[in-house]
């Protein structure tokens, strides 16, 4: 027996390809224009005056403003880098540059990666001797509108002032990992971070943290914060 | 203009097996990438019999022909190698263009009178090249430089056409010999299959149809030059010069040179509505040697390909491969004679300098629509020139995503400058789970795991934990580590165990001290600190 089917559900099942075809095709365009809003972006962004820092670390710090410097301090472990990356990140997805200097050569590129950073913006002088540090700080600031550098052991305060003033000249973010000896517009001093338990349910690291900071700078109230990530 | 072309075929298998002595007599392949894909790009006898072909895979290749042996590619190689060919022609003329390593250009006119004709000419160079050690050499003399390299590259070893037969001889070879992959598609698809169908096209429908460069290959296909013959001496502010003081012998030193000498040209030409296809490269010694040579490129020169040649050239008069003898002027170019001279740091480059000798006006290069901000991305270029400057090219990088199963393997530092690899961002099975650690040590740092009783700790042969960690000790951490409060693992590793070299061992944890997140491995019963969690 062969199963007939009538002109009219034909018709109907007919329309309702077409109707599910158009639906996929409106959502296909709506995709592309989602993606060439998210391209066009950073023509839109690349002259104002201030950088905003993507969520969760907006907490810390609502903006980079161009020209000042942002000092993170802390022990190891309590997720300094973390949060350079992540307010590294929003100047990176602004479709600015981002310029680090790691004298140590102990960045993890990975991780930058996944705070956020577009690797395709992203370069880093490595294994930069001590002597050698502060010239490659201005250097980079002479051409990069964002710096992140990592301070060594000792950097003289006169250095560190010249420095100061090299970025507001040039209007470039300083981002400096590690004690800093001058002025800066923000400081973030992070005193912990809490991870969740091990056990069963968690049978390796989970992303998921809690940072402790002290927050002090222009615009903002100073105080201890308490910054969640989830995984 | 009436042209030789001295082409030695498979030059990259050549420079390979002049250079290194851990080839065999087996077959062997020179691989490089093109559009991401790595490919065959040359092959010997051997392997082309085994039925190995240009383009082919190197799954095929491996598949084709057991045993092959694989190369990469390796230009400033191919160049150094390729001095003593060009030395041995430069015995015959000055005028010679390098196209590419392998191929050497020049019109015939005056040598060919002074050798008595154009077959005692190739029969001579050819003389000339088999007697500098390289074997395999063919010569092609045609009207036109694209005549005369598809003469050599039928010639056995000598190929001459006739004068005024080259339109003829021509006419039947395919549309793929101008050398524009996309032009010949396009091409072929329209019917256009052999250059003889192009010539008879009016060249009004070409320009109509292909523009300029249309136009341009009609010329060539027609056995005529695209550019003709410019007799005046290019104007004195094009000529860019780099002096050395002290005089440098080192390649790394001059090669970096060539990259701010090859950008200050281009820009300076950008600047003036000018693109450059031959350009003159020459070098003075301290002690007074003089060396030039000019390369020749299909279409201008950009400024990373214009580097490219200079830093080639710069090498293969540096480092001379030991049948050309060390730094020997070639005394055919310049008037200076010179004998042997030993290479030695008192020998180096004294100044280079970059001759556009044939310019023409640059009609645009078509930036991509989403390209950004091309003049930030430019000044961040020139800061980063400038660390290199100060701290050495290999200091600034930047992350290319890589696979691997520990941290540091995750992420290649690239250069500045050099071609990434590409991104390969899938995740690595096997990898230590979790987020990436924003602190990694490679090498790691010396550290101590230890159990309750205070020994370190111990894991079965399948990775099962018999003792648990309770004290992490390493100078790094705050307070030099302390007591345990977590731990999660351990991820027992055997990688690249067909390596002797590179084979590792061990166990990884993940273990919390007083808050701080650490990744520790533990291989031969040592412990180290690989990475914190910052």
């Amino acid at each position: 027996m062969s199963v007939v089917t009538s002109p009219h559900s034909r018709a109907a099942s007919w329309r309702s390809d077409a109707l599910a075809h158009h639906r996929r095709d409106r959502a296909a365009a709506q995709a592309a224009l989602d993606d060439l809003a998210v391209r066009i972006r950073p023509t839109g962004a690349a002259h104002e005056r201030s950088l905003s820092v993507p969520e969760p670390f907006a907490a810390l710090l609502p903006r980079v403003q161009r020209g000042a410097v942002v000092a993170i301090d802390g022990p190891p472990g309590a997720g300094v880098l973390s949060v350079a990356f992540g307010i590294a990140a929003g100047v990176t997805q602004a479709g600015e540059w981002v310029a680090a200097v790691d004298p140590d050569g102990v960045f993890g590129g990975n991780a930058a990666i996944e705070c956020g950073i577009d690797p395709e913006r992203f370069v880093v002088a490595r294994h930069v001797s001590a002597r050698q540090w502060s010239a490659v700080v201005a250097a980079f600031l002479d051409g990069a509108p964002c710096v992140l550098a990592y301070v060594p052991a000792r950097v003289s305060q006169s250095d560190a002032q010249r420095l100061v003033a090299r970025a507001r000249e040039r209007a470039s973010a300083l981002l400096v990992v590690g004690p800093w000896p001058a002025a800066a517009a923000s400081r973030i001093r992070l005193t912990e971070s809490v991870w969740s338990e091990f056990g069963i349910d968690a049978p390796f690291l989970d992303s998921a943290r809690t940072f402790h900071a002290h927050v002090e700078g222009r615009g903002q109230a100073p105080g201890p914060r308490a910054l969640a990530v989830a995984s | 203009m009436r042209q030789v072309c001295v082409w030695c075929p498979d030059w990259p298998v050549i420079a390979w097996r002049a250079t290194d002595p851990t080839l065999t007599d087996a077959p062997c392949v020179v691989l490089g990438r093109i559009q991401q894909r790595e490919v065959v790009l040359a092959t010997d006898v051997g392997a082309r019999t085994a039925g190995v072909h240009r383009g082919a895979r190197r799954r095929e290749a491996e598949a084709c022909c057991p045993g092959v042996q694989l190369r990469s590619v390796d230009p400033s190689r191919e160049t150094r190698v390729f001095e003593r060919v060009v030395r041995a022609i430069e015995t015959f003329t000055t005028r010679i263009e390098v196209h590419h390593p392998g191929r050497v250009v020049f019109p015939t006119r005056g040598p060919s009178r002074y050798f008595g004709g154009d077959t005692a000419l190739a029969d001579q160079l050819v003389d000339a090249v088999r007697a500098a050690g390289v074997s395999q050499v063919r010569v092609g003399i045609a009207d036109g430089e694209l005549a005369a390299w598809c003469a050599a590259r039928r010639a056995d070893p000598v190929h001459v056409v006739p004068a005024g037969a080259s339109a003829g001889f021509l006419a039947a070879h395919p549309i793929a010999v101008l050398g524009d992959a996309d032009f010949a598609d396009l091409a072929v698809r329209l019917g256009i299959t052999t250059l003889g169908v192009f010539v008879d096209l009016p060249v009004a429908a070409v320009l109509a149809r292909f523009g300029y460069e249309g136009v341009q290959r009609h010329v060539r296909a027609r056995g005529e030059d695209a550019t003709p013959l410019q007799l005046q001496t290019p104007p004195e502010e094009l000529i860019e010069r780099h002096v050395f003081d002290p005089p440098v012998a080192r390649v790394d030193a001059a090669a970096f040179a060539a990259k701010s000498l090859a950008d200050r040209c281009i820009a300076r030409l950008e600047r003036l509505g000018y693109a450059c296809t031959r350009v003159l490269v020459e070098a003075e010694t301290e002690q007074g040697g003089a060396f030039a040579r000019a390369w020749r490129h299909d279409g201008p020169l950009d400024a990373s390909a214009l580097a490219d040649r200079v830093r080639w050239q710069l090498e293969a008069w540096l480092q001379p491969d030991a049948a050309t003898g060390a730094l020997a002027p070639p005394g055919a170019v310049v008037d200076a004679v010179l004998v042997d001279v030993d290479a030695g740091p008192e020998n180096g480059l004294v100044w280079v300098q970059i001759t556009p000798e044939e310019i023409v006006p640059a009609d645009g290069r078509q930036l991509g629509f989403w390209g950004g901000d091309h003049a930030a991305a430019e000044r961040v270029g020139r800061a980063c020139a400038r660390v290199q400057s100060l701290c050495g090219p290999q200091s600034v990088a930047r992350a290319v995503m890589a696979g691997g199963r520990f941290p540091h393997e995750r992420v290649t530092w690239v250069p500045w400058g050099d071609v990434a690899p590409t991104s390969t961002a899938a995740p690595w099975p096997g990898g230590i789970p979790g987020p990436a650690p924003a602190r990694v040590w490679d090498p790691p740092l010396p550290a101590e795991l230890l159990d309750a009783d205070g020994q370190p700790v111990q894991v079965g042969a399948r990775g099962e934990v018999r003792t648990a960690p309770a004290t992490l000790r390493c100078a790094m951490l705050p307070n030099g580590g302390g007591s345990v409060d977590g731990w999660a693992g351990p991820w027992a590793h055997d990688v690249r165990w067909w390596d002797v070299v590179q084979h590792r061992r061990g166990v990884c944890w993940q273990v919390r001290v007083r808050g701080v997140a650490a990744l520790v491995v533990v291989q031969r019963g040592r412990a180290a600190l690989v990475a914190v969690y910052d």
